[in-house]
């Protein structure tokens, strides 16, 4: 009796436990140059899992156009001194991205004020960030516990470039993003 | 007459050969039958391309041109456009990766096939005249194309779906085959959870409930007018929704939603077939508001229903009610005489607090009191709303008439 409540015991700790990845595509494809950049997505997108590391490396890519930051360490403090991470975030690199914690920082990215609760907690609440992504669409519908997998978090970045520069399917294939955006610029 | 006749429909088949020929545009390029070849003529950001899956991947740059085989990715904030000839342009958006499986030009028609891993690709065909085969697949649809402005968007973790800005294009996800678009018919959207453009249409439309569209009920337009009473047509200026930047009048007290019924009756005290007895009912509702008939409505819901009088019984009514809801707080129900005898008019007040979701009600009355030329007013005050009785929960309701 007393070895079945271990093994049981044994099974609900290990089902509690987040996911992790065993190689950062960081580890492989972190630069900063075009070439690495192009490398990281494509190789992103093929993983089961986006870790921590991967996330906020993206993040930063997206953002800025490269990652300044040498490791991980690096990459958790320009984004905490951004305010898009909460000052106590300490999730290791390999650990699975938590779909709230992304959350947070996507709509302070997008500049996303939201409903009553999220202006209460000042837009660090995960649950309230993700829900208010849901509501307009960068995010599918789900659970800030949920994590998310590569292809789904490039996914992500798409819907956040979309939602900042306009969709191009409202336009001819003859006409580029930047195009658009120029037209949309014009008076 | 019949070399007459054959001479003239040779004339005549001779000059329609001539119209057909110079109708023919000069300017129609010349394909040669075989692959054809794509060129790139805009970039935006960082983009890769690999002429077949075994050479090296190399940035991209306008004038490129590349066969079959070639495969195209996109980084952030970056596209690349590329024309396959005669007439046929694509875009690949950021973050995509896409692949020209097939590109050529057969027997009078030109094929082309598109595999798109994820990302979304824009296709426009403009050639009016031509035969085309076109599609796009990617891991969860294909896209068949004809002469049209299209986009597929596959990436997970979001629903598959296609775009027709203008012309027909059928979109295939797994065993649904969905046409949809049309020329000249603006943007068409369908995606994989929809069976057509219209399902896709009804499931994406949000109506605000404030905005133009919402389709309010002749109930939902009094209770908005009835709101009105209380600092706004929302809620967006009560308790802590206040706070957020939109200041107003706030008021406690959130309106009762019950309805207040008022009756009058009035008829002559002594019954006299030679007068003709009139009243009128005037009512102050705790926000100060005077519902009467010379102001038949007020901000919050009020309505003066009207006065009628039977000639038979030489009797009349004066109704007014307040349907959606009322104010809580103290009312003040002013009768005065208007023409009768002078030994007065009898008058009747009821009031009846009502629950429409459990019919639960409250009755105030009958209050009687007469009314004289000398002496033409009487007023009752009271408070509404009352503990009301007689009904049940709209629960109760419910498993009552089951």
């Amino acid at each position: 009796m007393a070895r079945r409540i271990c093994i049981i015991a044994l099974i609900v700790v290990a089902g509690c436990q987040t996911a992790h990845v065993d190689h950062p595509v960081t580890t492989t494809a972190g630069g900063t140059d075009a070439d690495s950049q192009l490398e990281f997505w494509s190789e992103l997108e093929t993983q089961p899992i986006t870790s921590n590391d991967d996330a906020f490396h993206g993040l930063l890519l997206y953002l800025d156009g490269n990652d300044a930051a040498t490791d991980y360490a690096h990459r958790l403090a320009v984004l905490k001194a951004r305010g898009l991470l909460l000052q106590g975030f300490d999730r290791p690199a390999n650990e699975a991205v938590s779909r709230g914690v992304l959350a947070v920082a996507i709509a302070k990215v997008l500049k996303i004020k939201g409903g009553v609760m999220m202006r209460l907690t000042r837009g660090n609440f995960d649950r309230y960030a993700l829900r208010e992504l849901v509501y307009r669409k960068v995010y599918p519908p789900g659970s800030e516990n949920q994590t998310f997998s590569g292809a789904e978090y490039v996914g992500i970045i798409g819907k956040i470039d979309d939602y900042q520069h306009g969709d191009p399917a409202n336009v001819p294939a003859t006409v580029l993003p930047s195009e658009m955006q120029a037209m949309a610029r014009q008076p | 007459m019949k070399s007459k006749i054959l001479t003239a429909l040779s004339l005549l088949m001779i000059a329609s050969a001539a119209l057909a020929q110079t109708s023919e545009p000069t300017t129609r390029l010349i394909l040669p039958e075989g692959p054809l070849q794509v060129t790139v003529t805009g970039v935006d950001g960082i983009v890769r391309v690999r002429p077949t899956p075994t050479d090296k991947w190399v940035r991209a740059a306008v004038g490129m041109v590349l066969n079959e085989g070639a495969e195209f990715q996109t980084g952030p904030r970056s596209a690349v456009r590329f024309v396959i000839p005669p007439d046929q342009t694509v875009s690949l958006d950021r973050l995509g990766t896409v692949k020209i499986l097939r590109a050529n030009f057969e027997n009078g028609k030109l094929f082309t096939d598109l595999g798109m891993k994820y990302g979304r690709t824009r296709y426009d065909i403009e050639g009016a005249g031509r035969d085309h085969d076109a599609k796009v697949h990617s891991p969860s649809a294909v896209m068949a194309i004809r002469g049209t402005t299209v986009s597929l968007y596959d990436q997970p973790p979001f629903t598959p779906e296609a775009v027709s800005l203008t012309g027909r294009a059928r979109f295939i996800a797994g065993n649904k085959v969905i046409p949809f678009g049309g020329k000249g018919q603006g943007k068409t959207k369908v995606n994989q959870t929809s069976d057509s453009p219209a399902q896709t249409a009804l499931t994406e439309t949000e109506i605000d409930p404030k905005g133009l569209f919402s389709g309010r009920t002749q109930n939902d337009l009094a209770f908005q007018l009835s709101l009105a009473a209380y600092g706004g047509s929302d809620f967006s200026n009560l308790g802590i929704l206040s706070f957020l930047g939109k200041p107003g009048t706030v008021i406690g007290t959130l309106p009762i939603g019950e309805s207040l019924l008022i009756t009058m009756t009035y008829a002559d005290s002594v019954s006299d077939a030679a007068s003709i007895p009139d009243a009128n009912l005037t009512i102050t509702d705790p926000l100060g508001n005077v519902l009467s008939a010379a102001n038949p409505t007020t901000p919050d819901g009020g309505a003066y229903v009207g006065k009628t009088f039977d000639a038979q019984t030489n009797s009349g009514n004066v109704a007014a009610q307040w349907v959606i809801s009322f104010p809580p707080g103290k009312y003040t129900f002013t009768e005065s005489f208007a023409a009768g005898p002078a030994v007065g008019i009898a008058t009747t007040l009821m009031i009846s607090d009502l629950d429409p979701k459990t019919s639960a009600s409250a009755n105030v009355g009958p209050i009687p009191a007469t009314l004289f030329p000398t002496s033409p007013t009487f007023t009752y005050t009271d408070t509404f709303p009352k503990t009301l009785s007689g009904g049940g929960t709209v629960a109760a309701a419910r498993l009552s008439k089951r």
